[in-house]
């Protein structure tokens, strides 16, 4: 093992024990380290030692490529039977946990049936998070479950296990695979984004005003009226325009599956296309006073034409 | 020449400047909480007349504005004259006004009876057991009124109360959870070990110490105060957005102005612990000897004093607007509602570090000492800590997703706390790891520590999905977000909690707790846990708004099933209280190390010595070497030491 290990595992302290190191005691530790430590009460005043710790972090003490030894826990062949069981043992019960978490994420609809465009994007990352949460929550659950079952001992038990200090392979791996993984969530969710964020030229304008404790929408390109209901024809990509009369509100229609702040002083913009006519509920999601849970509206998604033909009626 | 000092004139320098204790006269101007009692009083007198007094001058009228004297009175100058009146100043006033200081005699230092947990004391044990103490106590009532809005939220519709109780039920249950009890029962827990584990004989500066723990009951007395004010209590939530905050009642001033109290009481004691942690560890102990509860503390205060002055000046901002009639969040007056947000979540992001990197030390020592092995990758889990806490600052706007800010801003911060996954990813495979052929023995700390590693990675999870941004817009505002903070806090920061309380219990009261009582408790936690807070996942996503006191009738069946868990969840909580009184008073005698672990705090009696060592420990190896022989972590008495091996010699 390279010192550069030793380092990670904080395990530096045995890098001065001398050959054969098997026998590590306190007595061969002491005096180089009592004398280190008389070195750090000298310097204690400017507090040297703790700039050159954090800072450089004892990389250039102790990286020299000299090779460290210290009492290597007894290791067991890879191949032996009883190896060869517990792994077995192991990813048996990771199973186990996997497919009843799995059964707990298919078996009941958590989302609502969605009704746009955006919507459907954002439910294929949300199976993206939840199969890479799946497979996480196997591993953590099955290790510490097969490590209590395995290696549990009676309380007067008084011995210590292996000193395993680190596994650098280890290490790095559980470094790096979930940097790929979120790297991964992070570039899919950039993508959904910026599609979800593509206004179309000929999108509906509709203006959503918030005040304490009812939504209002207005048409802008199609005439001068104010409903309390909010009526959109299906297929057609709608530009909303936030507004807020007196407190942050929050329009939220969950089947949508999106959702924007109406911020006092500001204007905020949000997309939906719609995909399926119907009713909807339009909720109010940022708290906005003693009122914020009955602040609710009716969304109600319509053909082109039924559309045109309310537009008319609100017009007349 | 050579300045000889006069000799110390025992009538000049009294050991005690108190008359003898029982004198009437020593009950009311000695310190103590009689003292503490009138000088409030007179404090908001004196502010009142003194707010009254300016108006008159300037002849404003009326001369009586009940918000203004109130927070000048009854929030400024009455706990400044209670913390006076309890002898916190006592030091200082006589340092600064020339009078003889007190010599230390140490009759501020140790608990000889229960009285001395009602006074000024500047042990960090017992100022350690003040906190956790007074934080169980607001545990307690931020759990009653939990449990109070969940009977309300068992069906549809107002039944109990009216919607402004509901809205401050649900806002202080959440700021008593954050201010009173995680980030405070943190710090006593640390307060009690952080001095032990570095071997020192206390805090670096201990009237500060003390100072600190009673800024605390002050905050927690004005949160919960609030519901006695006209209008009820503050209403806007933890988070009291502006405007909503501006148009609130009198009550939301309660919070303004208890956060600065509760937030100085932090700052105070992250630079304490700064300072002990840099400058008062024993010899050899260096930075990669530190035990990883002290690595913990050691980036939450770093954070607690970047951070925090923000959410002081965010809640200084909305009360001057409120009572000032300044602009800061009015956008009539050219105020931006957004900065609000920003400044708010510049603290409060990092806040949730400083509520949970601590706990990630509590598990750390657990696991480590009850596995019997070393903890697996050292360095990597202490640096993982400091990668948390660089993370942790450049993420805030990912609570702002859906707030209407800059749209580029969306996904730096996406990828930023995404990142925080790979940290906090290290942390827990490295804990599982030290499971990994360990001999594990699973008593009540283990068991809430394996509570804790399962139920946050869930939490984690969860935060995973909502730090992608598409996501969020989906489910930010819901319950499902009520569900990912009880997930984090609940089932990660509350299990650490109870994790290091029961692992340091023997330590610190020198008596054992029952085993048998802290595994029911945790099993009926562990299980109620889930059954009141996974559910509303699912109803989060189907489309319930959280802060609602009416629901749609669809979420129904499921509200019903979680209030009851949630009660059940109360109920589990007597267990605990009970264990812990009745082993206080009358459980078995503790040995100075139960758990054999290495750490210093347990290679001293229990409960410790008043000054903790007889002799500066020597600090010779890393602090988890269970397992390699002849290793050891500290030397205890090196001077004894030494004479014995020449003795030998």
């Amino acid at each position: 093992m390279c010192a550069c290990e030793a380092w990670l595992w904080g395990v530096t302290d045995l890098v001065s024990v001398p050959e054969p190191a098997v026998a590590a005691t306190a007595k061969t530790s002491t005096p180089s380290d009592a004398s280190r430590a008389e070195t750090i009460v000298a310097f204690r005043f400017i507090e040297l030692d703790l700039l050159v710790e954090l800072i450089l972090g004892r990389l250039l003490f102790d990286c020299d490529g000299e090779t460290v030894r210290f009492p290597r826990p007894p290791t067991v062949g890879v191949g032996s039977a009883p190896v060869r069981k517990g792994i077995v043992q192991l990813v048996a019960i990771g199973i186990v946990i996997g497919v009843a978490v799995t059964l707990v994420a298919v078996l009941f609809q958590w989302l609502p049936t969605s009704a746009s465009e955006e919507f459907d994007r954002i439910q294929d990352i949300y199976w993206f998070a939840t199969w890479m949460s799946v497979v996480i929550f196997a591993i953590v659950g099955a290790v510490v479950v097969f490590s209590v079952w395995k290696w549990r001992v009676p309380p007067d038990d008084d011995a210590d296990g292996p000193p395993i200090h680190g596994h650098t392979g280890l290490e790095i791996a559980w470094t790096a695979v979930p940097a790929i993984l979120v790297i991964a969530l992070g570039i899919v969710s950039a993508i959904v984004m910026s599609e979800n964020g593509q206004a179309k030229d000929n999108a509906l304008q509709v203006r959503a005003i918030g005040q304490q404790f009812a939504w209002k929408f207005e048409y802008p390109d199609h005439g001068d009226f104010s409903t309390g209901e909010l009526v959109l024809p299906v297929n057609q990509q709608a530009q909303f325009t936030m507004q807020a009369v007196d407190v942050i509100h929050s329009f939220w229609v969950p089947s949508f599956g999106q959702k924007m702040d109406a911020v006092p002083g500001i204007e905020t913009t949000i997309l939906v296309t719609p995909t399926r006519t119907g009713a909807f509920a339009v909720v109010c999601a940022e708290l906005c006073g003693l009122g914020h849970a009955t602040m609710r509206a009716k969304a109600r998604v319509v053909t082109e034409d039924e559309f045109a033909a309310w537009i008319e009626e609100q017009n007349a | 020449m050579t300045a000889t000092h006069p000799a110390p004139d025992m009538h000049e320098y009294p050991a005690h400047f108190e008359p003898p204790r029982g004198s009437l006269h020593r009950t009311f101007f000695g310190p103590g909480l009689v003292r503490g009692a009138w000088m409030a009083l007179a404090g908001f007198v004196l502010g009142a007349l003194l707010v009254m007094g300016l108006r008159a001058w300037w002849s404003w009228d009326p001369i009586w504005t009940t918000e203004v004297i109130l927070v000048v009175g009854a929030m400024v100058f009455a706990p400044i004259g209670f913390l006076a009146g309890i002898g916190s100043f006592d030091y200082w006033l006589h340092y600064i006004s020339g009078r003889p200081t007190r010599p230390e005699d140490h009759s501020g230092h140790g608990a000889r009876t229960w009285m001395d947990y009602f006074r000024v004391n500047t042990d960090h044990k017992v100022i350690g057991i003040q906190y956790l103490v007074t934080t169980f106590v607001f545990f307690t009532i931020g759990g009653l009124m939990a449990m109070f809005f969940r009977a309300e939220l068992a069906q549809p519709g107002l039944q109990f109360v009216d919607s402004q109780t509901f809205n401050g039920l649900v806002s202080v249950h959440a700021t008593l959870m954050i201010f009173l009890f995680v980030i405070p029962a943190f710090a006593g827990l640390a307060n009690f070990a952080v001095p032990l584990m570095l071997g020192a004989p206390d805090m670096a500066f201990p009237r500060l110490n003390a100072l600190s723990f009673w800024l605390l009951p002050i905050a927690g007395i004005m949160f919960v105060a609030s519901f006695l004010a006209p209008g009820g209590a503050f209403g806007a939530g933890w988070t009291g957005y502006a405007p909503l905050a501006e148009g609130q009642p009198l009550g939301q001033t309660f919070f303004n102005m208890g956060v600065q109290w509760a937030g100085a009481s932090s700052i105070m004691t992250a630079l304490n612990f700064l300072v002990t942690i840099i400058t008062m560890r024993a010899p050899g102990m260096t930075f990669w000897r530190m035990p990883l509860l002290v690595w913990a503390n050691f980036t939450t205060s770093l954070l607690v004093v970047l951070a925090t002055p923000f959410i002081a000046g965010s809640q200084f901002f909305v009360m001057f607007d409120r009572i000032m009639h300044t602009s800061f969040f009015v956008p009539e007056g050219g105020g931006y509602v957004l900065g609000y947000q920003h400044i708010f979540w510049f603290y409060s992001h990092p806040a949730v570090y400083i509520m949970m990197l601590p706990g990630f030390g509590i598990v750390s020592e657990v696991i480590s000492a009850m596995s019997r092995k070393p903890i697996f990758g050292y360095r990597l889990m202490a640096l993982s800590l400091l990668g948390i806490l660089v993370l942790g600052f450049s993420v805030w706007a990912h609570h702002m997703f859906v707030a209407g800010m800059a749209d580029w801003l969306r996904v730096p911060m996406m990828i930023t706390t995404l990142l925080i996954a790979i940290p906090t990813g290290i942390k827990v495979f490295s804990w599982i790891a030290t499971l990994w052929r360990g001999r594990i023995h699973l008593n009540t700390p283990m068991l809430f520590a394996l509570g804790f590693v399962t139920m946050f990675v869930i939490g984690g999870l969860s935060g995973i999905y909502l730090g992608s941004v598409p996501i969020d817009i989906a489910a930010s505002d819901t319950y499902f977000i009520v569900a990912h903070i009880h997930y984090v806090l609940f089932g990660g920061s509350v299990f650490t909690i109870y994790a290091g309380v029961y692992y340091w219990f023997p330590k610190m009261t020198g008596r054992m707790y029952s085993e048998t009582l802290g595994k029911w408790h945790f099993w009926l936690t562990f299980v109620s846990f889930n059954a009141t807070f996974f559910p509303m996942h699912y109803v989060g996503l189907r489309g319930m708004p959280r802060r609602v006191f009416d629901y749609d009738s669809a979420f129904a069946d499921l509200n019903l099933i979680i209030s009851f868990a949630s009660f059940v969840l109360g109920a589990s909580f007597i267990l605990f209280v009970y264990n812990m009184i009745v082993s206080w008073q009358r459980g078995p005698v503790a040995e100075a190390n139960p758990w054999r672990a290495r750490t210093l705090e347990w290679q001293v009696s229990s409960p410790p010595p008043i000054f903790n060592f007889d002799e500066i420990p020597q600090i010779v190896g890393g602090p988890y070497e269970y397992g390699v022989p002849g290793a050891r972590h500290a030397v205890l008495s090196p001077m004894k030491e030494e004479t014995r091996e020449e003795v030998h010699a």
